[in-house]
């Protein structure tokens, strides 16, 4: 970098011509996944802020006298799963950028595996909790099933970038060094975890408090 | 605040400036600038003093904006500069008072409408409905539609409900408006200053005929309101004439009775206004029309015509039946 | 080899060089093609015909078809308020029945805020932002091709509702519980929630790519204090989306539910509030306005500066008053919801908050006064609309500090004084500006000039009817007349002001369609455009006119907040049009840069034309046109087919950098 001064009297920095010599810095789309993540935030602080407002606006009891308290075990167990499937994405993320694909592979795999895990919990969860509280009963129900649905329908959609990142290890598109998009899934398998804790508060725990 | 005789002169200027020469200040034009309670005293005069600042800021912009481009052939130099100090001053600190000034307003002007001056010792329920407002006397039997009798000087509580959608309570004249909201009481206050009959209508958009929702609010001196509430508590006068009697007859043997409440008649239906004393309302099908034997005539053979979409279908009557009952209606004063 | 042109001053920035070139190609232009010209033509440039238009990428045919798009909803909305306006030109007048009055003044609202200004907006930041930090397409032109196919496909979902008699009939802003399904049964509100879920798409990855461009893909030197103010307010405007748009869409999407499934989000008897509606729509709400507004006042701190030969005033000062407007906007929505009957220490914390939003606008419009008084000012049709704005929208604003005196909102909320307000500040503080950006931009877009004479009859019938129409509504607002009345009495004193707003609304119109007939004619008969035809100082105008494909032959180094000015700048294309660093004439690329600092990272590949942009966006209309009419099995599928064609558009990334 060379300096330079100006007839006016100011320094300013010459760039170099050329290039640096490996790429640095944040790529397009690691920003662009944070700024869905942002985004996908907002849509969840509006739904979880419906909620609390939906509770302290009224003023019977909550849950409404119709339902009860939601069943802890399912969803506990289906939480920590999902939180637990960060670290395989962890090992995934270094494992790509160094050479050699099967600990990629297989970290991507395990990590798949918690997701699936998570949504069918899920589902069980609502196998249980249908009919007595149902999504057109009250407004307590309808939250209910849309809050952890919408998360629900985020995480499988993790569950299928996750898939294809897979895939992509398999055709060697990835992996042994190229890491890029793990890294960008895996910022949003992060946000699903938190996500997660955040939904689980508030729907299943906050009732109890 | 200003003495009346300033007031007075203060909003003659008003007039003239808001209402032009062509429209005058019409006595029934539900002016928010020709109010007739403190409510609406106080947002006039804040008005004013808004209004003023507002003047002036946009003349001196206008002139700021407008007068380098008229004097742009005499300025050949563009001047450096970053400006920074010009920002601040007219930009930031000079604005900056006037919206605390302007605050000050706000937060003294809400004060002095959280509650009336004296304590109201009557409270009205004001329910409402697609597309007319149903009036209730707490502590009275008396309930009638689309028109508010107040005694003059007094406050009044207003609790403020919906049947069905939201609705906003407006008599510019008397006092800002309050939303009605479902499952919900707004409660507030007005006060009328001066006896007279003041036009309210529905502000919030509630469907097909929100723009025929208007009411009114009519201010009695003391001993007239008195008799007015005492009359409208009791039930429905007893028919006079043969033509009447068989205008009652009609009504409550006919889909009348299903919507409408006639107290002391066997008609108890409360989709619709109660009609009690609906013959010594001054208007019809909330403001539409004039009550008049003419215009009742047709709003009860077919209201669809004149609020097309509203929720009273036409009504079959022989002609005999229609003017009987119609006769009825209009001895229930 | 021509001469580069040195400019004889010495080299500041402070005002516009005397020899700056105001004819033809810029020298250090035609320099720079001609050492890489032609190689960059035979990469950049996209297919002829059919092709081209259906699988093009380019930014700048995206955002002249964002403009001509949103101009013609615009001009949809427009028809439907000169109707309302004849409706209104008597009492009692039976020209449209309410149920048509009611459609049309609700799509009147909807079109223009969500179909025509934003997008408008939006094809100005596509259009102008890459140029103006000198980079040669945005970040993700896949997905800005997407953005615009699903912006034209949601306008006609909407639009199709009105011929069908189903055009959405609660408002813009749709409250509950009228909008339910139980007082408004029918096709209508499904039209709007789905239709706005649908563009919110749209919206949404428009605002991440125009974000990611301009933190990513500035030109090297172009650091964060150097950026032009029109970029800031992009910048400002697509977090603002991507914050406030998320309230809406969940309103929308509860609303469709309860609505469809049943569900008692808005339902008080069940749980539900109606308020908890307002709540999110104006969360979202207030920010929109200024979403719209700040690229507005972005395009007048480009206008006024050119036309004055001189920066703007305090620019880091304009730069964080449009910071802190973004950021506070946030935080005023409840003074939409100040007749609700909330607490007083409510409403005392939204005035105040509403106050302090008004400081930010203030600096900007001092600073672009103090602009004018120090300069030299040139007399374009752009500079007379950018004047208008500043006239028009001080009125709007100060009317819309008089509504955080609370008692007096109550008495002018939802009366016509209202509609006044907002029509000043978002036609005044909006359109005006769109037109001067448009006559700013013209030759630059189209490679031709405009004739001024014309330029100063479409002004003057312009802001004359604009006034006419929307002056006397003030009038007949605080006279007591409610807003979204299909007719009114005679006799209540509101007739004379109705009268006047309707012919203004004429002479608004005939104005609209002389400058629409003065664009067409400047495209078919119009003296062809120099580089720089107004001797401005942002990179665009270094740029042919209109812009190769590949916009710049040699990406420029920047020096200065002018760059056009310094002297400095566009002699660095000259300098480096042999280094292939900066001409990048391998393959389809460009460069990514630092964040704050604009310091080379790397070179991006960027992809070439596709039709899959255009099948995504098939697919999500059939998938919001299934759900409208209840074909929820099809809709999953087409869902699924959708997830099928963004992983293969995934998968087919340029050669991505290792990270």
């Amino acid at each position: 970098m060379t300096t330079v001064t100006t007839p006016a009297g100011r320094e300013s920095q010459r760039e170099p011509a050329g290039l640096p010599e490996a790429p640095v810095g944040h790529t397009t789309g690691w920003w662009a996944m944070v700024l869905f993540i942002c985004t996908e935030s907002a849509t969840f602080a509006a739904a979880l802020a419906s909620y609390f407002y939906l509770r302290f606006i009224g003023s019977g009891p909550w849950p409404p006298v119709a339902d009860s308290r939601p069943s802890l075990l399912v969803p506990s167990v289906g939480t920590a799963v999902l939180v637990l499937g960060c670290v395989p994405m962890g090992v995934a993320v270094r494992a790509a950028r160094r050479p050699g694909r099967l600990l990629a592979w297989v970290s991507l795999v395990v990590t798949m595996l918690t997701g699936v895990a998570f949504v069918v919990l899920q589902i069980v969860d609502y196998r249980g909790e249908w009919p007595d509280s149902t999504l057109s009963k009250d407004a307590y129900g309808s939250l209910f099933y849309s809050i952890t649905g919408l998360h629900g329908l985020h995480v499988a959609v993790g569950v299928l970038m996750v898939a294809v990142l897979v895939a992509s290890t398999s055709l060697r598109r990835i992996g042994g060094g190229e890491a890029g998009p793990v890294r960008i899934v895996a910022m949003y398998w992060y946000f699903l975890a938190v996500l997660a804790l955040a939904v689980y508060g508030t729907v299943y725990i906050s009732p109890y408090l | 605040m200003l003495a009346p005789k300033q007031r007075r002169l203060l909003m003659a200027l008003g007039c003239v400036l808001t209402s032009g020469v062509v429209a005058g200040c019409d006595r029934s034009t539900p002016s928010a600038l020709d109010p007739s309670g403190p409510k609406s005293d106080l947002v006039a005069t804040s008005w004013w003093i808004l209004f003023s600042v507002a003047a002036a800021v946009c003349i001196l912009v206008t002139v700021l904006a407008v007068v380098p481009m008229l004097l742009r052939r005499r300025r050949r130099q563009v001047k450096g500069g970053d400006g920074k100090r010009f920002v601040m001053i007219c930009g930031i600190i000079l604005p900056g008072l006037v919206l605390m000034a302007t605050f000050a307003l706000s937060v003294t002007d809400i004060a002095t409408d959280a509650s009336p001056p004296r304590p109201s010792r009557m409270t009205i329920d004001v329910i409402g409905h697609r597309w007319w407002w149903e009036v209730r006397y707490q502590g009275s039997a008396a309930v009638t539609a689309n028109e508010i009798h107040v005694p003059v000087g007094t406050p009044v509580q207003l609790r403020l409900q919906t049947a069905d959608v939201i609705h906003s309570f407006w008599v510019p004249e008397v006092m800002p408006k309050m939303d009605l909201l479902p499952k919900r009481v707004n409660e507030t206050w007005l006060s009328v200053s001066r006896p007279g009959t003041y036009r309210g209508q529905c502000a919030e958009y509630c469907g097909l005929q929100h723009a025929h929702m208007a009411f009114l609010v009519v201010a009695q001196p003391r001993a007239d309101f008195d008799t007015w509430l005492g009359r409208q508590a009791q039930d429905a006068p007893q028919p006079t004439t043969a033509e009447a009697q068989r205008g009652l007859s009609v009504l409550t043997q006919s889909s009348c009775a299903t919507c409408h409440t006639v107290r002391g008649t066997s008609a108890n239906g409360d989709v619709g206004p109660d009609l009690t004393h609906v013959g010594g309302r001054q208007r019809l099908a909330a403001g539409a029309i004039p009550n008049d034997f003419g215009h009742m005539s047709g709003w009860v053979a077919n209201s669809q015509t004149v609020k097309p979409g509203n929720i009273m279908p036409p009504q079959h009557l022989s002609p005999e039946d229609l003017r009987a009952v119609v006769t009825y209606l209009q001895g229930l004063e | 080899m021509p001469p580069t042109t040195q400019p004889t001053q010495p080299t500041t920035a402070d005002a516009r060089p005397r020899t700056s070139s105001l004819r033809g190609v810029l020298a250090e232009r035609a320099s720079a093609e001609a050492a890489v010209g032609e190689k960059l033509d035979e990469l950049w440039e996209e297919e002829p015909g059919l092709i081209g238009f259906i699988t093009t990428v380019n930014h700048k045919r995206i955002g002249r078809r964002y403009l001509v798009t949103a101009s013609f909803f615009f001009v949809l909305a427009g028809v439907n308020a000169l109707i309302m306006r004849t409706q209104l030109g008597s009492p009692d007048n039976k020209l449209v029945d309410p149920e048509l009055y009611n459609q049309l003044f609700s799509l009147h609202g909807t079109a223009m805020i969500f179909f025509f200004a934003t997008p408008m907006n939006s094809g100005f930041g596509n259009f102008v932002v890459p140029l103006m930090i000198g980079t040669r397409d945005m970040a993700f032109p896949r997905l800005n091709a997407l953005s615009y196919w699903i912006f034209l496909f949601s306008g006609l979902f909407m639009f199709s509702s009105l011929p069908l008699g189903l055009a959405p009939d609660g408002g813009w802003f749709a409250y509950v519980p009228l909008t339910g399904d139980k007082y408004l049964p029918g096709l209508n509100l499904d039209f709007y929630t789905l239709g706005l879920l649908f563009l919110a798409v749209s919206s949404t990855v428009g605002a991440i790519n125009l974000i990611v461009t301009i933190i990513k893909m500035r030109a090297p030197g172009m650091s964060l204090n150097r950026v032009p103010l029109f970029v800031w307010a992009i910048l400002v405007q697509s977090f603002m989306l991507v914050f406030a748009l998320p309230p809406l869409d969940t309103a929308n999407a509860m609303l469709f539910m309860d609505r469809r499934f049943g569900t008692r989000f808005f339902v008080p008897s069940d749980g539900g509030d109606a308020i908890l509606w307002q709540h999110l729509f104006w969360l979202f709400g207030h920010p929109d306005v200024y979403i719209i507004v700040l690229p507005a006042m972005g395009m007048i701190s480009s206008v006024i500066p050119t036309f004055s030969g001189r920066p703007i005033l305090a620019y880091p000062f304009v730069v964080l008053a449009t910071i802190a407007t973004g950021i506070i906007s946030f935080g005023v929505w409840v003074h939409h919801m100040f007749a609700v009957g909330l607490s007083d220490v409510s409403l005392s914390f939204f005035a105040a908050a509403t106050l302090t939003i008004s400081l930010p606008a203030g600096i900007q419009m001092f600073a672009w006064l103090g602009t004018l008084w120090r300069g030299r000012i040139v007399l374009s049709t752009a500079m007379l609309y950018a004047v208008g704005f500043l006239v028009a929208f001080t009125l709007g604003g100060v009317t819309g500090v008089m509504f955080a005196v609370v008692p007096f909102d109550q008495q002018v909320t939802d009366s016509y004084f209202v509609v006044a307000h907002f029509h000043y500040v978002l036609f005044g503080g909006a359109v005006l500006p769109i037109l001067a950006g448009l006559f700013y931009w013209w030759p630059k877009i189209t490679g031709r000039m405009t004739n001024a004479r014309a330029g100063l009859w479409s002004f003057g019938l312009v802001f004359g009817g604009f006034n006419l129409t929307f002056f006397p509504m003030h009038i007949a607002g605080l006279l007591g007349m409610p807003r979204r009345i299909y007719t009114y009495q005679p006799g209540l004193g509101w007739t004379v002001w109705n009268v006047l707003s309707t012919v203004g609304a004429f002479v608004l119109a005939a104005g609209l369609l002389l400058t629409l007939g003065l664009f067409v004619h400047s495209l078919v008969r119009g003296e062809r455009a120099p580089d720089d035809p107004w001797g401005a100082n942002t990179l665009e105008w270094a740029t042919g006119s209109p812009p190769k494909d590949y916009n710049f032959p040699v990406i420029p180094t920047v020096h200065s907040g002018n760059p056009l000015w310094d002297g400095r700048t566009l002699p660095s294309m000259v300098e480096h049009r042999h280094d292939p660093g900066r001409t990048l004439t391998e393959e389809h690329k460009t460069l990514r840069t630092s964040e704050l600092d604009s310091r080379v990272e790397a070179v991006m590949t960027m992809p070439e034309e596709t039709a899959l942009p255009l099948l995504v966006a098939v697919l999500l209309t059939s998938m919001f046109v299934a759900l409208l009419v209840s074909a929820y099995v099809a809709a999953g599928i087409i869902a699924g087919f959708m997830a099928v064609a963004v992983t293969w558009w995934l998968w087919h990334r340029p050669e991505v950098e290792p990270g």
